[in-house]
Order: structure tokens, then sequence, then C-alpha cells
């Protein structure tokens, strides 16, 4: 069975040689690769390469607040302000006869949300609604 | 087997409109239009999943149809109750369909003016109403926005197609709603982000299917 290698740090990308100080003429460290284990010395500036391709800003606005705090308020808002439709079948029965069925088609609402509106928005009411 | 409606669209998704709460759903043709509906039993829960599961459809629907009317959650009717509710009403629709094409809302609330402290106080401004009816009219009339919305509608007038003030209700705050073409939903969401930044009693939410902006069809 194979065991994966930890990977190994590897060097910054690019070194950039300090002007202050320089190196003894007999390290053993190539003039070229930087240290890979220890911290560069004191002095060594280390640039950063930006990302090749950084990402693009998001253009798009989905949701512009977060969804956790407005998500149960626009769902009761935007789904149950104008009230929930009730239906329900109902059958009376006496001795196992049935007697009377009753089929209930209703609507919950606040009131001030179907009632027609008395300024210059007025709502004309369904027919449905005018006839519960 | 009745249909669960979703939506009124003025016409049919050009793909299939996907799945429903429990099947797939249909687009049925009714007087001046067509509806988004399945083949359901009975009536979901009333329960936060299941209003996320509708809410969820509904915006699916949006996204596919530049003008759709979003219909009260729960309606469950034969294809006939739903012929006879909108028979004869097709000028109406259309209508509706014209306000709401290519647009979406957004919702703008105001922390802690809601709830039960800003329906007492709707209730004083209408201490003079004797009847129910009545009271609940005088609350109704009352829709035009306090003066703390002054700031928000002012900067985003130019991007609002139309508006609608709902006062507070004991469960939901005081909410602005805002109409707003399709092509302006970016230049909204940077001015109402930076708005909503600096003035942190108000909340935006949204870009939402029409829901504050349709008419009770069903």
């Amino acid at each position: 069975m194979k065991r994966r290698r930890k990977s190994r740090p590897q060097p910054p990308k690019t070194i950039l040689r300090s002007t202050v100080g320089s190196r003894t003429t007999h390290s053993t460290v190539p003039a070229t690769r930087g240290p890979r284990h220890r911290k560069p010395p004191a002095g060594t500036a280390r640039l950063v390469r930006p990302p090749v391709s950084s990402p693009k800003p998001k253009r798009r606005v989905a949701r512009i607040v977060d969804e956790e705090e407005s998500s149960l308020l626009d769902l009761i808002d935007n789904l149950l302000a104008k009230g929930v439709m009730l239906n329900a079948d109902l059958i009376l029965a006496l001795a196992n006869v049935d007697l009377v069925y009753v089929r209930l088609s209703a609507l919950l609402s606040a009131a001030d949300r179907v009632l027609p509106r008395t300024g210059g928005g007025a709502r004309r009411t369904s027919s449905r609604q005018a006839r519960r | 087997m009745p249909w669960y409606v979703f939506a009124l669209v003025d016409r049919p998704p050009a793909s299939r409109p996907g799945r429903g709460l429990s099947g797939a759903l249909a687009a049925r043709r009714v007087p001046g239009g067509f509806a988004i509906a399945e083949r359901r039993a009975d009536v979901p829960p009333i329960e936060f999943d299941a209003l996320r599961a509708h809410d969820a459809i509904v915006t699916r629907i949006a996204a596919a149809s530049p003008a759709i009317l979003p219909v009260r959650y729960g309606t469950l009717l034969e294809l006939e109750e739903i012929e006879e509710a909108l028979a004869e009403r097709e000028e109406e629709m259309a209508e509706a369909f014209d306000a709401v094409r290519g647009r979406v809302q957004f919702t703008w609330r105001r922390q802690g003016a809601g709830g039960a402290r800003g329906a007492g106080a709707a209730r004083g401004a209408a201490g003079a109403a004797v009847s129910g009816t009545a009271y609940l009219r005088s609350v109704a009339a009352k829709s035009v926005p306090p003066a703390a919305f002054r700031a928000v509608r002012g900067k985003l007038r130019p991007l609002v197609v139309s508006e609608r003030y709902q006062p507070a209700t004991a469960s939901v705050p005081a909410s602005l709603y805002h109409l707003v073409d399709r092509d302006s939903v970016e230049r909204y969401g940077l001015v109402a982000r930076k708005l909503a930044a600096s003035t942190p009693t108000f909340r935006v939410t949204g870009p939402f299917p029409p829901f504050a902006f349709t008419p009770e069809l069903l």
C-alpha cells in the first residue's frame, strides 16, 4: 500500500535579493534558489505575485441581504399576507348513515388585505370572494 | 383530482415547468392566460418547509415567465372553478400582466416600528372607527408611507415603476414595496445596499416575484 507523501512547503514564488546586505561568497545555498525550510533572512524583501486571473466580482444582485434574516418574514409576507385557502369535506352521519355532506372552501385572511381599498388603488373583489 | 395553483402567467413557459410540491407542473389554459398548477388532493400544510418549497417554485416560474401573477397560498381548485373565477376578467388580467411584465419586487421594512407596537399605533390612529369594518377600512386608507421612508423613496424614485405601502400589522412590520424593471435591478441593488447601510433601521430584501402588486384573482 502506497503512503501518500506529505507535500513539502514550497519556496516562495519570487525572491527579491535585498540590496541592503549581501550573501557570503561561501554559502552552500544556490544563489538562484531560496531557502526551503528556513525563514528568509532579515532584509529579504518578498514579492507576492498576484493571482493570474482574479475572479470577477459578482455583478448580479440575487439577494441583497442575508437569507437568514429575511427568509421567514418574507415568506410570511409574500405567501400568507393575502390569506390562505381552507378546503375541507364535512360529513354528518348518524348510525353509520351519512346524512349531510358539506364541502367547505374558505378564505382565511386579515380583512384589510382583501377589502377593496378606499383610496385610489381600488381593487376589485373577485366573484369567488364575494360569494364567501 | 383538483389543481393546486401556483401562479397565473400570460403565456406558457418555453421549457417544461418542472416539478411542483409533489408532482409535475402543468400550464393549463384559463381565461386570460395560463395557470401553472399541479394535480394534488389536498392543500399543503402551513409549515416552513412547505412555504419555502412553494416560494421556490413561484420564483422559478417567475424566472421563466416575463409576466407572472402569484396566486394565494393554498389555492386548490377544480379546473372548472378556475375558469369560472376568471371568466369575463380577461381585461383585468391583461392590465395586471402589463403592470408586472418584466418587473420584480423589492421590499423595505422598518425595523422596530412593526409588530404589535406598529399595529397599536395604527389602532390608535383609527380609534374613532366604531365598527370592525370601519376600523379596517380606515387602516387600509392610511397607505401613505410615513416620513421615515422619505430618504428611501427619494433616492430610489428614478428606478421605481410602482410603489405600495403596507402599514404595520401584528406579524409584519411596516413595509414599502417597490416594483422595479428587471433591467434596473442591478442599479437598484447598488443604491439600496448603500441606503440600507446608512440607515440601519431599514432592511431591504428582494428581488421577488411581484407578490405585492398582484390582484387577488382566484
